[in-house]
C-alpha cells in the first residue's frame, strides 16, 4: 500500500493552505477555508442533505449478499449518503451552448466576427461549402456578441457541442443559462434567421460596470415587436434589461 | 466584529440591542451565522431582512461556501438570480466558483464560467484565479491552463493555483517548469507554492530537486517549513527508498509527527521490503497513537503479515473491529451529461443494473483474455471465500460509475468520477484495462489524489 494516508493529508493541506495563504486577497477569503478534497467532501455532501433547492436523496434499497461484509450490513450508516443533486442554473438545459471564440489581431469587424460564428457552426452541422448547411447553422444560433465577449449562443446537442470545442478559434464551449432569469433571456444580441437585433450589453471596466454600447438603441417600433425565440420573451426589451443600480434596494433610512 | 470572530450569538446580542438596524448590521449578522454553518438561522435572518442588497446576498452565499455548504450557497445564488439582483461587484461569482471547486462540480462550474463571461467579468483577476482552481479540482488541467494563459495580469495566487493543480494531477515536470517561469517573472512564491512543488517532486522521485526546494524555501524566501512541507519531503524520501534519511528527518523535525506521517513511513518500509524497520514503526504507531483511519489498520495488518507476526495481525484487525468504525460506504459520483449519478459499493438495485452488469462482465472477459487479468482479492480484508471477495470487488462503486458513463455519456468524452474512499489496488488495475479497451480517458478523484487513466496507464505511476 502506498502513502495514501499522507496523500490524503497532503491533499487536504494543499487546498487548506491555498485558501488561507491568499486571505489577503479578498476573493479567497470568501472561499471555503476547509479542505476541498474528498475527505471533507464527504462531510460537506453529507451535511447538505436538507439544502434549499431540490435535493434528491437516493432511496435505492441496500443490496444483500452472502457472508458478512460492511457492504451488506443490515443497518448501514446511510446518514452520510450524498444527495443526488444536479446543480443547474435557470435556463441551463445542455441544449443551449455559449461558444466563445478568440480572434487574433487585427481584430475583425463585427460583421466578420458574426460570419465567423456561423462558419464555425456550419462545420459541425454540415459541409462548410454547402449553402444549405450555412443557412441551417444560422437557424441554430440564437444570440451573438462582439463586445462584452466574442461569441455566440447555439441550440445544439451536447454531442455536437463537444465537436465544436476542437475547432480553430474556439476558446470555450460552456452550457448557457439565462442572463435575465425572470424574462428567460440568454443575453447577447438576438440573432434570428441571420438578423442581428442589438441590445444593451455589459462591460466590465475593472472599476465599475457600465452599459456601454456603441450601437444605436432600438427604434420605437422594435420595442413593441414580439420577438419569437425558443421560449416566449417579454415584449418591451428595454424594460427587461437589469437596471444599473443594485436590484431590490430601496434607499436606506 | 463578533460575526468575524466566529461568535454569531454574541453578535446577535449586540444586534438585538440596536434600535434602528441598518442593512449593514443585518448583513454582518447573516454573514456570521452563515460562516458558522448555522444554516437555518442564517436563512431565517436573511428572509426577515427588510432590505436586501447585493452585499447581503453575497454575505450569505460566501458564508455558506466558507462553512462547506456549497449546495445551499448554490440554491441561494439561484434565488438571487431570479430576483434580478444586479451583479455590480463580482465577489459573489468568485464565491460560487469556489463552491463548485469544493464540490468538484464541473457541471455547475462550467455554467458559472459561462455566466462570468456573459456578465463581462472574465478579465477580473480573482475570478480568474478561482476558475483556475475550480477547473484543476474538476480534473480539467487543460482548461485551467487556458484560463491562466489568457490572463493579462497574474499574481502569486494565479501561478500557485496552476502549479498546485498540475502537481495534484501528476504533472510534475510541468509544475516545476511553471515555477521557473514564475520566478523569472519576478513573482515571489509563498508557502503553498512550495507545498505543491515538493508534492510534485514526490510523484516522480525528484529527490535532489525536492531537497533543493525545501532549502530554498527558507534560504531564499524566508518561509519557515511547516508540518505539511515536512510531510511532503518525507513522502518523497520514503517513496525513493531513502528510509534511513526519512527516519532521521521524522525524529529531528520541529513538529511532532502525526499518524499520517508515521503511516507514510510505514508504507515506505513495506514497499522497500524493510520489514524489521517496518515492524518497529508499526509498534510505535500502535502504541503511541490510537489510529483513527481504518486504512492505517489495514497497513499495520499487512506489515505484520509480511513478517509473519500473526498475533500482531490479529491484534490490528481486532482493534479495527473495536473501533466500531462504520466506514462511510464507498460511493462514486459521475457526471454524465447534465446529471450527477451516484453509485454505492455493492449496490445492485440501480434501474440500469442489468446493463451495467452486462457491460462490466464483458469488460472483465476482455481483460482476462487480452491482459491476463485476475482479480486481486488481497484488497478484501474480511473473512469470506474467494468467490465472494471477487464479487465484492466487482461491485466496487467506481466500476459501476464507469459502466454507467460508458453507457450513457457522450461517446469519446472523458469520464470523470469522484470517489469518497481510496481506490483499491484491484480497481486501479481494472481502470487501466478499461481505459485501454474502450480507448477512453477516465479520471478518478479519490480520497487522496487524482488518477488519469489513459491507454492502459495511470498518471500516478502506480504510486498512490
Amino acid at each position: 500500500m502506498a502513502h495514501f494516508t499522507v496523500r490524503r493529508k497532503l491533499a487536504t493541506v494543499l487546498t487548506k493552505t491555498l485558501s488561507s495563504s491568499t486571505s489577503s486577497c479578498s476573493s479567497f477569503s470568501t472561499l471555503s477555508s476547509r479542505s476541498r478534497f474528498a475527505v471533507s467532501l464527504i462531510d460537506k455532501l453529507s451535511s447538505t442533505r436538507t439544502g434549499l433547492g431540490p435535493c434528491y436523496v437516493t432511496t435505492r434499497p441496500k443490496t444483500s449478499g452472502s457472508g458478512y461484509s460492511p457492504l451488506n450490513d443490515p443497518s448501514p450508516n446511510w446518514s452520510n449518503r450524498p444527495p443526488k443533486e444536479t446543480i443547474l442554473l435557470d435556463g441551463c438545459d445542455y441544449e443551449h451552448w455559449l461558444i466563445v471564440m478568440e480572434f487574433t489581431d487585427p481584430k475583425p469587424t463585427e460583421d466578420e466576427m458574426i460570419n465567423a460564428y456561423v462558419k464555425t457552426l456550419t462545420s459541425v452541422v454540415g459541409r462548410q461549402k454547402s449553402h444549405l448547411f450555412f443557412e441551417e447553422a444560422k437557424k441554430k444560433i440564437y444570440s451573438v456578441c462582439t463586445s462584452t465577449y466574442t461569441g455566440f449562443g447555439a441550440l445544439i446537442s451536447e454531442e455536437l457541442s463537444c465537436k465544436v470545442k476542437g475547432l480553430p478559434g474556439v476558446l470555450w464551449v460552456l452550457p448557457d443559462s439565462y442572463l435575465d432569469v425572470p424574462n428567460k433571456d440568454y443575453g447577447g444580441d438576438l440573432y434570428i434567421e441571420g438578423k442581428v437585433i442589438p441590445r444593451p450589453q455589459y462591460r466590465f471596466t475593472e472599476q465599475r460596470q457600465t452599459r456601454n454600447r456603441p450601437r444605436p438603441r432600438y427604434d420605437r417600433r422594435r420595442e413593441t415587436v414580439q420577438v419569437e425565440r425558443r421560449e416566449p420573451t417579454s415584449q418591451n426589451r428595454n424594460q427587461n434589461q437589469p437596471q444599473p443600480s443594485m436590484g431590490n434596494q430601496a434607499p436606506e433610512s | 466584529m463578533y460575526s468575524k470572530c466566529d461568535s454569531p450569538d454574541s453578535a446577535k446580542v449586540v444586534f438585538d440591542s440596536i434600535r434602528v438596524k441598518s442593512t449593514i448590521s443585518w448583513t454582518a449578522l447573516v454573514s456570521g451565522f452563515a460562516k458558522s454553518g448555522r444554516k437555518e438561522e442564517a436563512l431565517e435572518l436573511f428572509r426577515n431582512m427588510p432590505i436586501k442588497n447585493l452585499y447581503s446576498w453575497t454575505a450569505l452565499i460566501s458564508g455558506f461556501v466558507q462553512s462547506g455548504k456549497g449546495l445551499e450557497a448554490f440554491s441561494v445564488f439561484t434565488e438571487m438570480r431570479r430576483e434580478s439582483v444586479h451583479i455590480l461587484d463580482p465577489l459573489v461569482l468568485s464565491s460560487i466558483v469556489g463552491a463548485c471547486a469544493n464540490m468538484a462540480a464541473s457541471i455547475a462550474g462550467r455554467q458559472v464560467h459561462g455566466l462570468v463571461i456573459s456578465l463581462g467579468f472574465y478579465s477580473c483577476l480573482f475570478i480568474s484565479n478561482a476558475l483556475i482552481d475550480m477547473y484543476a479540482k474538476c480534473s480539467d488541467v487543460i482548461a485551467a491552463k487556458d484560463i491562466f494563459s489568457r490572463m493579462r495580469h497574474r499574481d502569486v495566487v494565479s501561478w500557485t493555483s496552476l502549479i498546485v493543480g498540475m502537481a495534484q494531477h501528476g504533472q510534475a515536470e510541468k509544475a516545476l517548469a511553471l515555477y521557473s517561469e514564475m520566478v523569472s517573472h519576478g513573482v515571489k512564491p509563498n508557502e503553498v507554492t512550495f507545498v505543491g512543488l515538493i508534492y510534485a517532486c514526490s510523484h516522480v522521485g525528484f529527490v535532489a530537486k525536492g531537497r533543493e526546494l525545501f532549502q530554498s524555501m527558507s534560504k531564499d524566501y524566508g518561509i519557515r517549513p511547516s508540518l505539511q512541507h515536512y510531510t511532503c519531503l518525507l513522502d518523497l524520501l520514503g517513496r525513493s527508498g531513502l528510509i534511513d534519511e526519512a527516519e532521521k528527518l521524522i525524529r529531528t523535525m520541529p513538529f511532532p509527527p502525526d499518524e499520517p506521517t508515521w503511516a507514510a513511513l510505514l508504507s515506505a518500509c513495506k514497499r522497500q521490503g524493510k520489514s524489521q524497520m517496518g515492524v518497529r514503526f508499526a509498534d510505535h504507531l500502535l502504541s503511541c497513537f490510537k489510529p483513527r483511519d481504518p486504512s492505517t489498520y489495514i497497513l499495520l495488518s499487512n506489515v505484520y503479515a509480511s513478517s509473519s507476526l500473526w498475533g500482531k495481525v490479529s491484534e490490528a484487525r481486532r482493534k479495527l473491529g473495536d473501533m466500531e468504525v462504520r466506514k462511510d460506504p464507498g460511493y462514486s459520483s459521475v457526471e454524465v451529461r447534465k446529471e450527477t449519478e451516484v453509485f454505492y459499493a455493492g449496490e445492485t438495485s440501480h434501474p440500469l443494473k442489468e446493463e451495467i452488469f452486462g457491460l462490466l462482465k464483458k469488460l472483465e472477459e476482455d481483460m482476462r483474455r487480452r491482459n491476463g487479468y485476475v482479480p486481486d482479492t488481497s484488497w478484501i480484508l474480511h473473512d469470506m471465500d474467494e468467490q465472494e471477495k471477487e464479487k465484492l470487488l466487482f461491485w466496487h462503486s467506481e466500476r459501476s460509475a464507469v459502466a454507467y458513463a460508458l453507457l450513457k455519456g457522450v461517446p469519446g468524452s472523458p469520464i470523470r468520477i469522484v470517489k469518497n474512499l481510496r481506490v483499491c489496488g484491484d480497481c486501479h488495475v481494472v481502470m487501466k484495462h478499461i481505459s485501454e479497451i474502450t480507448e477512453r480517458e477516465i479520471i478518478v478523484r479519490d480520497a487522496t489524489r487524482y488518477h488519469h487513466f489513459k491507454g492502459g496507464k495511470c498518471s500516478c505511476n502506480d504510486f498512490w
